[in-house]
């Protein structure tokens, strides 16, 4: 809850810097890399969370790794990181960045689930009758979940548009439910 | 009770319409959850006091809206709701089933019945929150509430949509005064709703069975939450109980409702609060107590005509530790009530029960409601017993008193003898305002103290036997005719005389 707060103000801070560099996505990107490189690999993350290992230390190899090939903003973000102590938020402000990278854009996380893959056409389609009755535009992600056995999920930020089967299972369920 | 032909009909209505449309929401995801208190992430448009739901089917009340986050508490048992749940808006504020079927049955504050008597046939749903009658909707209090016990109809009277707070320390017979109300309306038209907030219980069965056997449950409702239930349940409990009373109120009925009791009310608040990290403030209660009660007795009142004229009475009452009236909660409801019943210990094992310290105890506006016969007698007795007050503890240090003081004092016993009653034996008025009658007249002088209950009882038997048309005269015109009044000094003679 508070790491979340926090992490907004990091991401709002690096996305300022970096939108007055003109370069709002290549810190976005470079960061994600970043966070992505150090969750995906076991002793990376622990060298970079444990508070063990020296501050010193984790700012020298980061700069020996990184200096020259990342983006300054996005490598002083780190380094910033680690001497605040907050290496553990990195997650978490590359998604508030995300976040705050698509409201620049004017662009709204889209997530359709399916229970099998959509045509590219279908796809298509349906993300233009939702552009048209809500009038934004989305970033769209589509996944593939077959629990849903058939029709179609959409999650809009808070905005649940069920259209599933598994959906109406659920629906039924409530109704039987509450009639006890 | 599931009736398999209800389960199929709905199978059918949903096979047929399953292909009409989606189904939107807007949902939020658990990160938290302990102490039946959950923070959710997501919900961004969410109201306050909006209802939710849980994956597993449990509702919660969103209660903190925060800027990344939002405090639900939960209604019911936290078991089966994990880290990642999905929580659901439903759009709506808690409601509650309301209307005349809820007569007779003791149910949980959610509207679930808990007395085994089958599910409740409403289809009438009230939300628990609702505004007061305004100004121009009410009217003053002027229809009396006989509670049947003599002290207060006598003294402290109450009106029909007063909000009388009864208050005193742990067993000073709070909730058996409030009991022996609610058996005193039957047959008076008045519906009552006893609402137990974390009572044992055991207690609250006691207290069905014992209605029961009154013949009171048939206008009543008990609306219960024990201890072992989640604290936002004792919360809603008093505004759910609220809710029935008032449709019943707007229906243009008169109904009586007891808050059994707000002290522990105000601590399920507290620990709510608490819980959900508000600012402690006085007693460590969060700053909103005072509104949380202020908000809940302002919804008791007397309609105007134009609105029907239906009434709601409510008799909150508070718990004080070691007769500490000062502490926070009992000065609030104090200030907030239109007036209270103070029961006192010392009273209690003195033998003077019901306890009421006649002394401390006001109510504001019941005297307009009261009826003229009782009015007439009643303040006689009340300057009586305010000089016996006074005499009482001078007379303790004094040894020789002149003959006028003695017979004060003798008279304040003998009213203060015959204003103790026994419990579950509620008093008709025009029974009361003869035995009081009798009382400020001197007619009880020579009967010695320990003998007066079998006096009263004695007289009261006699007057419906010899006399019924006097404590008919009484009730019909509600005044205590001259004429009235002679045939009555006859018959406290004539009772005298054989006694």
């Amino acid at each position: 809850m508070a790491n979340q707060t926090l992490a907004r103000r990091y991401a709002t801070a690096i996305f300022q810097l970096a939108g007055e560099q003109r370069a709002v996505g290549q810190v976005g990107s470079e960061l994600r890399v970043l966070s992505d490189a150090i969750q995906d690999n076991e002793s990376a993350l622990n060298f970079f969370l444990s508070p063990v290992v020296d501050r010193e230390q984790k700012e020298q190899t980061l700069v020996a790794a990184f200096d020259g090939k990342a983006h300054p903003i996005a490598l002083h973000a780190m380094l910033l990181l680690v001497r605040k102590r907050r290496e553990g938020l990195l997650r978490q402000i590359v998604r508030e960045y995300g976040a705050l990278e698509l409201a620049a854009r004017g662009l709204e996380p889209l997530t359709i689930t399916t229970a099998k893959p959509l045509e590219a056409a279908e796809l298509r389609a349906l993300v233009a009758q939702l552009e048209k009755i809500y009038g934004k535009k989305f970033e769209v992600t589509q996944r593939v979940q077959s629990d849903l056995i058939g029709g179609v999920r959409i999650l809009m930020g808070d905005r649940r548009i069920d259209g599933s089967v598994e959906g109406r299972f659920e629906e039924l369920a409530r109704t039987l439910l509450a009639r006890n | 009770m599931i009736n398999a032909d209800e389960i199929a009909g709905i199978l059918k209505q949903q096979i047929a319409s399953f292909t009409a449309g989606v189904q939107e929401d807007e949902i939020g995801t658990v990160i938290e959850v302990g102490a039946n208190l959950a923070r959710v992430y997501g919900l961004r448009s969410v109201r306050a006091s909006e209802l939710v739901e849980f994956a597993n089917g449990v509702q919660g009340v969103a209660l903190n809206l925060e800027e990344d986050n939002v405090g639900v508490v939960i209604m019911g048992s936290d078991e089966g709701i994990k880290e990642g749940d999905k929580v659901r808006r439903t759009g709506r504020i808690a409601s509650v089933p309301v209307g005349e079927a809820l007569l007779g049955r003791v149910i949980d504050p959610l509207g679930k019945p808990v007395d085994g008597k089958g599910p409740i046939e409403t289809k009438k749903f009230r939300t628990i929150e609702n505004v007061a009658p305004s100004v121009v909707q009410r009217q003053q209090v002027k229809q009396p509430l006989q509670t049947g016990v003599r002290a207060i109809d006598a003294l402290i009277p109450i009106g029909r949509g007063q909000r009388e707070l009864v208050i005193g320390d742990r067993s000073t017979g709070k909730t058996a005064l409030v009991v022996d109300t609610i058996i005193n309306q039957k047959g008076k038209g008045v519906f009552c709703i006893y609402v137990a907030i974390g009572q044992k219980n055991s207690t609250v069965a006691a207290l069905a069975q014992l209605l029961e056997q009154k013949g009171a449950m048939e206008y009543t409702t008990i609306v219960t939450v024990g201890p072992s239930e989640a604290a936002a349940l004792r919360w809603i409990a008093p505004f759910a109980g609220c809710a029935m009373g008032e449709e019943l109120m707007y229906q243009h009925k008169d109904v009586l409702i007891v808050y059994d009791d707000l002290t522990k009310h105000a601590q399920s608040y507290r620990e709510m609060s608490l819980l959900l990290r508000r600012p402690p403030g006085r007693e460590a209660y969060p700053g909103d107590i005072f509104f949380l009660h202020s908000r809940l007795l302002e919804r008791a009142a007397k309609l105007s005509d134009e609105m029907g004229g239906g009434s709601l009475t409510a008799l909150p009452i508070i718990e004080t530790q070691a007769g500490d009236f000062s502490a926070y909660i009992p000065t609030n409801v104090i200030s907030i009530t239109d007036g209270q019943i103070y029961l006192t210990p010392q009273l209690f094992f003195q033998g003077i029960r019901p306890a009421v310290d006649v002394g401390l105890s006001v109510s504001r506006v019941g005297g307009a409601a009261q009826i003229k016969a009782m009015k007439s007698v009643a303040g006689q007795m009340k300057l009586e017993l305010a000089r016996y007050r006074d005499l009482a503890a001078f007379a303790k240090l004094s040894s020789d008193l002149d003959k006028a003081t003695q017979m004060q004092l003798l008279r304040g016993e003998k009213l203060t003898e015959l204003l103790k009653q026994p419990q579950y034996q509620p008093m008709a008025v025009e029974d009361q305002v003869a035995v009081l009658y009798g009382a400020t007249k001197g007619f009880v002088n020579d009967v010695s103290t320990p003998r007066l209950q079998e006096w009263l009882r004695g007289f009261v038997a006699f007057l419906h036997d010899k006399h019924p048309d006097i404590p008919q005269a009484i009730s019909q015109s509600g005044q205590l005719a001259d004429e009235t009044k002679q045939k009555l000094d006859a018959a406290l003679a004539e009772f005298n005389k054989s006694f």
